[in-house]
């Protein structure tokens, strides 16, 4: 009997040393596996979600030009000991414009009342990690037609760093550009009012 | 029995550590200096703008480990990030229009040139640093030796300072100066902390003006245009590249 129970002890050890075994084995893979990866490439795409609740607006906005003016345009900063980089930043900010409802390009027939011209330039964008956290910063710089200072716009995110993945690290420049699209919508409708009053103050409006 | 055994390999541990541990700094030595013809520099300021520092959460360490712990210093470490980034925001948005790498790129460079016998190449600017771009600068370069200057700056966790960093080190290009390297091998890595000739990390802390909280130190701060944060990059930039001359010109030796 002392026998039997000494076995299945034992078994019952190997049991639990097998089972941590595995669980360090599972623990290691997840904090390594990324240990190969040296950079995260940030793709073009930007969730159409994040303005499903856009009102409409008295105006039209064309963005008649995107330009990338940032100091480095390799990168977008680290996480953790990794390089974040973008396939095509301008794709990007072009995909987020449009599904804040600003087009692309020069209008075909203008109305000069209504539509509201600008430049957009991205100034900044740039990911770091402190502790256990991610810090992402995006810098946005707008010249409206026909003002002569330009607007700087920016979106920022802190959030939990898990494990320097690409989903993330998109994730946290998608909550940025989203802030700051956001806050140029904003901006942008306050214009559109302004030049409907104005225009309405001068008794030209429709 | 167990627990002698284990405090006295950690002792020894401990002690090998500290003996082993390198002097913070190598200096050129006279002899070297003739075989400098030309020096390649580079200063890497790998962020793009100013921010805060957070005084970290240690309960895992007071209790001495435990899970419950360190989830406890995540949330609290996230939650002074959080403050941290958001008080740091107008100061940013102020000095958006500012370039402190370039600033600082500047001082260096005007400090290097001014060494006559090191006969500096022009200072390049880098925003980021990958940990083959030492290996790739140093096969590229043709000169006597390659310098690598990495700076950062940042805010102090209760805004009430600024503090600039900068760690530099440099390595032999040309056989003449190998004889001078710190502890240096024949290895396939030429751009080994032991390779270097030279080496040394400079700070600087600027005080600012603060109140008793840390909201309204930063509010502070933000006040006309952030002038006295700016004003205090370019002070620590002058005062860095200042130091750093006067380091490559001392020759005393690591020992």
């Amino acid at each position: 009997m002392k026998v039997l129970e000494h076995n299945l002890s034992r078994k019952c050890r190997r049991k639990r040393i097998l089972d941590s075994r595995v669980a360090i084995l599972f623990f290691l893979t997840l904090v390594f596996g990324c240990a190969e990866k040296q950079q995260v490439v940030i793709g073009e795409s930007f969730p159409q979600k994040m303005f499903k609740d856009q009102e409409t607006s008295a105006c039209r906005y064309f963005i008649q030009e995107v330009s990338d003016i940032r100091a480095d345009k390799g990168t977008l900063g680290t996480v953790g000991l990794i390089e974040v980089t973008s396939e095509d930043v301008i794709a990007w900010l072009i995909n987020g414009f449009q599904s804040a409802g600003f087009s692309i390009g020069v209008p075909e027939q203008t109305d000069s009342q209504r539509d509201i011209l600008m430049n957009a330039a991205l100034k900044m964008a740039h990911i770091r990690t402190m502790y256990g956290d991610k810090s992402t910063n995006l810098v946005l710089k707008i010249d409206f037609e026909g003002e002569e200072t330009s607007s700087y716009i920016r979106g920022s995110d802190v959030s939990m760093f898990w494990a320097a993945g690409t989903s993330e690290t998109k994730s946290a420049f998608n909550r940025s550009l989203s802030q700051a699209l956001h806050k140029l919508r904003s901006e942008a409708d306050t214009y559109c009012e302004e030049k409907i009053e104005a225009s309405l103050t001068l008794g030209d409006g429709r | 029995m167990h627990n002698f055994i284990g405090t006295s390999t950690l002792m020894i541990a401990l002690l090998l550590m500290t003996a082993c541990a390198a002097p913070p700094f190598n200096h050129i030595e006279e002899s070297a200096r003739p075989h400098f013809e030309s020096v390649d520099a580079y200063l890497t300021v790998p962020q793009e703008e100013i921010y805060a520092e957070i005084d970290p959460s240690n309960t895992t360490q007071a209790a001495g480990g435990g899970l419950i712990f360190a989830i406890i210093d995540t949330a609290v470490n996230h939650s002074r990030t959080n403050t941290a980034e958001e008080l740091i925001q107008p100061i940013r948005d102020n000095l958006i229009q500012y370039d402190f790498g370039q600033v600082l790129a500047d001082e260096i460079d005007s400090r290097l040139k001014s060494i006559d016998w090191m006969n500096a190449r022009d200072l390049k600017l880098e925003r980021s640093q990958d940990k083959d771009s030492f290996i790739e600068k140093f096969q590229e370069s043709d000169a006597s030796a390659i310098l690598f200057i990495t700076a950062d700056y940042k805010l102090k966790p209760k805004f009430d300072a600024l503090e600039t960093t900068a760690s530099v080190i440099m390595f032999p290009c040309i056989e003449a100066l190998m004889a001078y390297q710190e502890s240096g091998d024949n290895d396939d890595n030429p751009v080994e902390q032991k390779d270097n000739i030279y080496r040394n990390d400079f700070s600087k802390t600027i005080r600012l003006p603060s109140k008793k909280d840390k909201e309204k130190s930063a509010a502070l701060l933000a006040q006309n245009d952030s002038t006295v944060v700016w004003n205090a990059l370019v002070a620590s930039a002058g005062i860095i590249a200042d130091r750093l001359k006067e380091d490559l010109n001392l020759h005393e030796k690591a020992k």
